[in-house]
């Protein structure tokens, strides 16, 4: 199929050269066959003038007898003379005609002619001027007299010369009739000679015209072959084009698409391909400007003979587009595609196209991403179970069910009656108060992965509140991830009962847990405040790059109806401590205050009033400003509202719904929920809470709770 | 080219790690490495001292960076062949150094095979 573009001129060249040669060669030989024809026509013209002339010198003999014998018998003689001058003059015509005949048929040079013609000339000449003279004499020949007729001196001179005519006739019919035959003989050589090769070159031109033909057979056979070849190579590269799936086109130096591409193009690009078109307009309807600007550049440098292609493989900026196609019924489709460019070399370096390759690659990209997905889940599958072994089973069992209670209760809240807006909202908050509860114990067990599945029900229902108005409608996706969120974690229930199976009582696996934590872990089967609380400060100050020491009294004490409420807000308050309180690292160093922070929780009887459970830091005290501040962008407060304010009132505001002054959302604080689910379960117990705070030194929440079995009374009263 | 001559390498990267992982990971035969520039001026000096044949040029460095300093490698020796050494942070970046004469581009990071094939493939463009 490939072939240079030297061999093909000359293989279409050949023909033509060799059909002209011919021809020519076939003009000349007809050139020469007319000549040598019209040669031989004069040939035989002369040859028949002269075999007419070699009767004429015995014609006049017999003329000049008539008039000698009229001359004696005074008959009339008038006529003969005439005659003999009429035959005289055609004589003379003749030879001139017969010269003129000889040059005609290329005879003027011939040696042996002229030699015969002047023989010819020299005979005549010594006969002609008697006829000449015989021919002067005008007037009767005769004069009357009385003796009667007799010759008069024209008569008599008439006489003498037609005597001598006669005299000289017997010599001049033999010279002039021997030239007159000798030319002849010569002339019918030169006819003969003549005739053959007139048919000498007619022979040869019809075999010249004869391989012309045949030549021209052969070449129009070979050209139709040629031709058949040519028209199945392009049927063949049709079937090529037409299968294959990449789309396949060529661009120019200017970048105009070739009239050739495969049928598979205009599928991947779903749009007809417009004749003339450029690359850029291809391009055009399925990327940004930018990457369109970029592709052409990059497009560009393949033309660059100091540009090695393979080296800019990766700098193509259309090794993998999303594309988006309008669908036939409506919508839009996702594709991925993945453009290719390869120069087309020819002998002399870069050829005149550049090769493009589309491919579609959406299933291959598709199956990479799911590949990747499931990599993910397996890992997360992994971790959890790592996580999972790490925690006592009793621990987990406790947390299941504590988390399986919350999210209980959460579905009830929502099922509570109430579609007006701030009913809607107040719900919302309840059930985030409860969601962010379970999430706050499964971080403080360090089970990461349950923690990260509900963050992400915490962050659709932050999307929701968020949101300017709200509607019964809104709820239903949350229903569906509350339920399964349940199912997730009543699997981890079932884990949790089986592990307690398999797991001697009070053993771990010893393998996986950190020596300090087993053996903290190994004392008992349910977890202790202090050890809940250790690990909570631990991780939320290793994710906020803190170091922070926990100092814990009166734990222990805490009466059993207490114990599950003391545990929620001593891990929320214990959190909300290392990441609101304690300032970073490089701020505590800046103060001159020591490396290490510390949190102090205490439950301790208040007289007889009841109890407190106070949870103390020493950072950098509550930021009055920030939260006036955060309190106005969420609308929490008017500006006018804010201006008559008292301090305590301001502090107040940070135990509101959805109040948060950290900047960023993390699993470990932001949501502005934390001490407003406090403030909420120590009003349910009929406490009150109380806020000491130093600029830079520390903050202490006091939370006050009655004894037991004041509560009833107490929430009462309220 | 003639073969018998060798190619001289320039290596230009402003970290001193990758000059030395360059340095030490070159193995083509008849490539010399003739010196070492930690930004573009100091390329250009050496350039103007040892005349390289080849340059290996990271993008990202302070003083001048390698846009310009291509620019100018190419604007003084239009023969020199530079492989433009980068992240693929930027595509428009590395397609602008080829547009100003690079011959090829290799990404960061790579490995010692790579950096050998790419100069193997500079020295035959």
């Amino acid at each position: 199929m490939k072939r240079r573009r030297g061999d093909f001129d000359l293989a279409q060249l050949l023909p033509v050269a060799v059909a002209t040669s011919f021809a020519a060669v076939l003009t000349l030989l007809l050139t020469f066959g007319i000549q040598r024809a019209s040669q031989l026509q004069s040939a035989s013209s002369a040859l028949q003038l002269a075999s007419e002339l070699r009767s004429l010198p015995q014609y006049f003999g017999t003329e000049l007898t008539l008039i000698q014998r009229g001359l004696e018998a005074r008959t009339f003689v008038a006529e003969p003379i005439t005659d003999i001058a009429t035959a005289r003059e055609g004589f003379d015509k003749a030879l001139v005609r017969i010269d003129a005949d000889l040059v005609a048929a290329g005879l003027g040079g011939s040696a042996d002619i002229q030699r015969v013609r002047g023989a010819l000339d020299a005979a005549w000449q010594r006969f002609s001027p008697l006829l000449v003279a015989i021919g002067r004499h005008k007037g009767s020949p005769y004069a009357d007299t009385l003796a009667g007729s007799r010759l008069n001196a024209t008569g008599r001179a008439l006489k003498a010369d037609v005597d001598e005519g006669l005299a000289a006739q017997a010599a001049a019919t033999r010279d002039v009739g021997g030239a007159l035959k000798d030319l002849a003989g010569g002339l019918q050589d030169t006819v003969g000679s003549r005739g053959r090769s007139l048919r000498t070159f007619l022979v040869i031109g019809a075999a010249v015209a004869g391989l012309l033909l045949a030549l021209m057979l052969y070449f129009s056979l070979r050209s139709r072959r040629a031709s058949a070849d040519a028209r199945r190579a392009e049927r063949q590269v049709a079937d090529i084009l037409g299968t294959v799936r990449e789309g396949l086109f060529l661009l120019d130096r200017n970048l105009a698409l070739g009239a050739v591409y495969s049928a598979s193009l205009t599928r991947i690009l779903h749009s007809e391909i417009v004749r003339d078109s450029s690359f850029e307009d291809l391009l055009r309807p399925l990327v940004p400007a930018k990457t369109l600007a970029t592709a052409m550049k990059f497009v560009n440098l393949l033309w660059k003979e100091k540009v090695h292609e393979d080296l800019i493989d990766t700098v193509n900026p259309l090794n993998q587009i999303e594309v988006q196609f309008s669908r036939a019924g409506g919508g839009a489709e996702s594709r991925h595609l993945s453009f290719a460019f390869k120069r087309v070399k020819s002998a002399g370096g870069l050829g005149e196209h550049l090769l493009g390759i589309v491919t579609d690659v959406t299933d291959r990209v598709q199956i990479s991403r799911e590949l990747e997905q499931s990599k993910a889940e397996n890992q997360a599958q992994l971790d959890l179970v790592m996580q999972l072994l790490q925690v006592p089973a009793a621990q987990l069992q406790s947390f299941v069910r504590d988390a399986d209670m919350a999210l209980r209760k959460s579905n009830a809240i929502l099922k509570q009656p109430g579609r007006e807006e701030s009913e809607l909202r107040t719900k919302l908050n309840g059930v985030f108060r409860e969601v962010h509860t379970v999430k706050g114990e499964a971080s403080a067990l360090a089970l990461g992965s349950i923690a990260a599945r509900v963050h992400q029900l915490e962050e659709s229902l932050v999307a929701l509140r968020d949101r300017a108005h709200v509607d019964g409608n809104d709820f239903i996706p949350i229903v569906v991830r509350l339920d399964e969120l349940m199912s997730y974690l009543g699997g981890i229930g079932q884990f949790a009962d089986r592990l307690s199976e398999v797991q001697p009582k009070g053993d771990t696996m010893k393998s996986v847990v950190p020596p300090l934590l087993a053996k903290q872990l190994l004392t008992t089967d349910d977890p202790s405040l202090e050890q809940l609380l250790t690990q909570v400060v631990r991780e939320a100050a290793s994710a906020q790059a803190k170091r922070v020491a926990l100092a814990c009294r009166g734990l222990d004490l805490i009466p059993a109806p207490y114990r599950k409420a003391a545990k929620d807000i001593a891990i929320h308050m214990a959190r909300n401590a290392v990441v609101h309180g304690i300032e970073a690292p490089d701020a505590r160093q800046a103060a001159s205050k020591p490396d290490t922070a510390s949190v102090r929780v205490s439950f301790e009887a208040n007289g007889t009033d009841g109890y407190v459970l106070t949870v103390e830091d020493d950072g950098q005290g509550l930021p009055f400003e920030r939260i006036l501040d955060a309190a106005l962008r969420k609308g929490l407060l008017s500006p006018s509202d804010a201006a008559r304010m008292d301090r305590s009132a301001v502090y107040g505001l940070i135990f509101r719904a959805g109040f948060s002054t950290a900047e960023q959302v993390t699993e470990h604080a932001g949501r502005g929920v934390g001490l407003d689910a406090v403030s909420q379960a120590v009003r349910e117990l009929g406490g009150s809470i109380g806020i000491a705070t130093a600029d830079g030194k520390f903050t202490r929440f006091r939370m006050k709770l009655p004894q037991p079995g004041d509560k009833i009374a107490a929430t009462h009263a309220a | 080219m003639n073969a018998a001559r060798a190619h001289r390498l320039m290596i230009v990267d402003d970290s001193n790690i990758m000059r030395r992982k360059i340095e030490r990971s070159q193995e083509i035969p008849n490539v010399e490495i003739v010196g070492t520039a930690g930004n573009g001026h100091e390329a250009l000096v050496l350039h103007a001292s040892s005349h390289p044949t080849l340059v290996t040029m990271d993008l990202t460095m302070p003083e001048m960076d390698g846009i310009e300093c291509v620019e100018q490698l190419v604007g003084r020796d239009p023969d020199i062949r530079i492989l433009v050494i980068s992240a693929l942070a930027d595509k428009a970046t590395a397609i602008e150094a080829l547009e100003k004469g690079a011959s090829g581009f290799l990404c960061k990071p790579f490995t010692e095979r790579q950096l050998n094939d790419a100069l193997a493939k500079l020295i035959e463009t």
